[in-house]
């Protein structure tokens, strides 16, 4: 338990919370923390729901941070619809710099999911002054476009509440900061 | 009873803008004559505010709510205001401003400006899109200086068009918060393209409110709309007055439990509130002779036949919460099946009450008024508006829709609700979609999104700037004055809301 809104659920709560939102929704994502790290409990989840008529209009998403190895997607794909995936910086010093790990494994995964045609979007979080210069932004759209042509891009701007307390001094993305990253990125 | 001392601080107020001044002059005024009769018990049951007449005045000489016809206006013209029919947009553009300056309203402001892109599409056609935006924006920027009042109203029809894709992106652009806009959606009709720019609207200014168009069809016909805060009317008719009952206040008028309460408090209280309504009524038809000398009856624009008036109830939360004490039973409103029921079948009591006493001049439904959850005023201090869970204790979106839908069906002339985002929506419109569309099946009417990261902030139904609020004591708006006493004593700045976590939007959407 690390953060005061997590509490332990079994699949079946889970799917009777489903149950009571049917009217609602079109689809499930699960997102985290990293949802990846319980595979396990993601498949068991999303199996019931792909077996079971009453829920037959329900997509499964996947909100990732990428950073699972292929093994871990080979068992989730069967079951699921498309994985939204984060690109914290194509650059692997910028990576390094944001997140104290390297991009290698999140490079792999979209070009692995992309390959088995589960990749849904790739989801870049530009924080300014740290991975947002035009230089970078272009090659991340042409790496992205030579993956994919037709890759669907979206982009998270950065915002300082809810974050860890590093992240806190870090300048929030700005309406022109936002026009610009679009320009490049189109 | 008006005094020189109220005058006098009329006019020497620095707060109020030149017309702000003259309809509280007026106001002041109206009130130096006795309001209509009624019995004493009537009289005190106001005075303790146990019912309320929403300060209309003491001498109703126009309806509270009026729909002109303004489809009929455009087509044939109008002889009082000396205007030929509207052949191209420019005219209907202008007919429209002034047909709006002409309109009576308990405000001094319309409260309908129209379903505008109905109204506006047979104007369009050759006008290229360049033109009719521009056109259409300088129109709405008018209508915002021309009429600043934030209950000013205009409706969007179901099927995605020209004029209302262009009225959208107007909105994004523009963030004013006149005129307030309500989106009919029908399930098949209204296409998921237009319900999504729709939220994406919502989004930037807290617009447009979203309404249930074949259950609004099915009680008021086809031609009705959503005017002011949310209270649905036919088109041509309106509503003479509303009246409202603050069931907060009845419980306390008794000291009894749930058998008290339904045999002899709460219809005793529900009599009087007819008592009330009626005696307004009577006063704007007959008196006021409202319907003998207006110029948009002489027209046809308005049909006192297609009038009812407005029976509004409020504080049911309050009053669940508090009958559920004295019956000794646990659990409070939108927590708990029990209160949840219990208010149901206070909703249900006060709906077949209303059903079975005839109102005059009502026949614009069968000669009884039409229920009205009322989404509340300024002066309402601990207690929640219509049938909404009590801001900042709103349970997670699915079980607030659970214990607010089953009131819905009840109250025709609407039940505004104010549903929060949650972070999932807020990251993908589309999941925002899928929860309009299951609101809509599970039975809801109408409802309206607040996310707390613009600079909109919805009141009870209608919407200030969070600017404007900071620019106080002097406002353009009338209503940001109202907001301020919300803000000040309701918390509804504090209605729980899902934080946001994050600004998302994707390169193409932006262009």
């Amino acid at each position: 338990m690390h953060t005061p809104r997590a509490s332990q659920m079994g699949v079946h709560e889970v799917l009777e919370q489903i149950r009571a939102a049917m009217p609602y929704i079109s689809g499930v994502t699960v997102s985290g923390g990293e949802a990846t790290v319980q595979s396990e409990f993601v498949i068991e989840l999303f199996k019931e729901i792909k077996k079971r008529a009453e829920f037959s209009t329900l997509t499964t998403f996947i909100d990732s941070n990428g950073n699972a190895p292929q093994a871990v997607w080979e068992l989730l794909a069967p079951h699921t619809d498309g994985v939204m995936l984060d690109l914290k910086a194509l650059n692997n010093e910028s990576h390094i710099a944001l997140t104290g790990s390297s991009n290698e494994v999140v490079l792999e995964s979209i070009k692995y999911l992309n390959s088995i045609d589960k990749l849904y979007e790739v989801r870049l979080l530009l924080v300014p002054g740290h991975n947002d210069s035009d230089e970078e932004l272009i090659k991340t759209a042409v790496w992205l476009k030579g993956v994919n042509p037709d890759m669907k891009i979206r982009i998270n701007a950065f915002k300082s509440h809810g974050v860890r307390a590093a992240a806190r001094e870090w300048p929030e993305v700005s309406d022109a900061d936002l026009t610009r990253y679009h320009s490049r990125l189109d | 009873m008006t005094s020189l001392e109220d005058i006098r601080t009329i006019v020497i107020d620095p707060k109020y803008t030149y017309r702000q001044r003259i309809a509280a002059l007026a106001n002041l005024a109206e009130n130096l004559l006795d309001p209509p009769a009624v019995r004493k018990q009537c009289t005190d049951a106001l005075t303790n505010r146990i019912i309320c007449d929403m300060y209309e005045g003491s001498a109703p000489y126009r309806p509270r709510y009026l729909l002109p016809d303004y489809k009929k206006v455009l087509v044939h013209g109008s002889a009082f205001l000396e205007l030929p029919p509207a052949k191209d947009l420019d005219d209907a553009l202008a007919f429209l401003l002034i047909m709006y300056s002409a309109t009576p309203s308990i405000t001094g402001y319309p409260v309908y400006f129209g379903d505008l892109d109905t109204l506006l599409l047979p104007y369009v056609e050759g006008v290229v899109d360049e033109d009719l935006y521009a056109k259409l924006k300088r129109f709405w920027i008018s209508l915002d200086r021309m009429f600043p009042d934030a209950f000013a109203h205009t409706n969007l029809s179901p099927v995605y068009n020209r004029v209302s894709k262009m009225i959208l992106k107007i909105e994004r652009e523009l963030l004013q918060v006149v005129p307030n806009i309500s989106l009919k959606v029908d399930p098949v009709l209204t296409s998921d393209e237009y319900i999504l720019d729709a939220v994406k609207t919502v989004f930037a200014c807290g617009k447009p409110h979203f309404i249930n168009d074949p259950m609004m069809q099915s009680d008021l016909g086809p031609e009705y709309a959503a005017v002011s805060c949310y209270n649905s009317l036919k088109i041509g008719g309106g509503s003479h007055t509303l009246v409202r009952i603050n069931l907060k206040a009845t419980v306390e008028a008794g000291s009894g439990g749930l058998d008290q309460f339904f045999e002899t408090t709460l219809p005793y209280y529900l009599d009087l509130t007819a008592e009330l309504m009626e005696s307004r009524i009577l006063y704007l038809v007959e008196e006021s002779h409202f319907f003998d000398s207006n110029w948009l009856v002489a027209e046809g624009l308005l049909e006192i036949d297609k009038f009812a008036a407005m029976f509004g109830i409020f504080g049911l939360a309050e009053a669940v919460n508090i009958l559920m004490v004295r019956e000794g039973l646990e659990g409070t409103y939108g927590h708990s099946i029990e209160a949840d029921d219990l208010g149901y079948r206070i909703t249900s009591f006060i709906s077949q009450w209303v059903s079975e006493r005839t109102m005059p001049y009502c026949k614009g439904n069968d000669d009884h008024a039409f229920l009205h959850s009322q989404s509340g005023i300024d002066l309402d201090i601990g207690v929640t508006a219509g049938t909404r869970i009590p801001i900042g204790t709103e349970p997670a979106l699915i079980s607030h829709l659970k214990t607010v839908a089953r009131h819905h069906h009840l109250f025709q002339s609407g039940i505004s609700d104010v549903l929060s985002f949650d972070e999932t929506a807020v990251k993908n419109p589309q999941a925002v979609v899928d929860v309009i569309r299951g609101a809509f099946k599970s039975g809801m009417r109408d409802f309206t999104f607040n996310l707390d990261s613009n600079d909109f902030i919805r009141i009870t139904g209608y919407l200030v700037r969070k600017s404007d609020l900071a620019k106080l004591p002097s406002a353009r708006h009338g209503s940001t004055y109202l907001g301020a006493g919300s803000v000040a004593d309701s918390h509804v700045d504090q209605r729980i809301v899902k934080r946001v976590t994050s600004a998302e939007s994707s390169p193409s959407a932006s262009s």
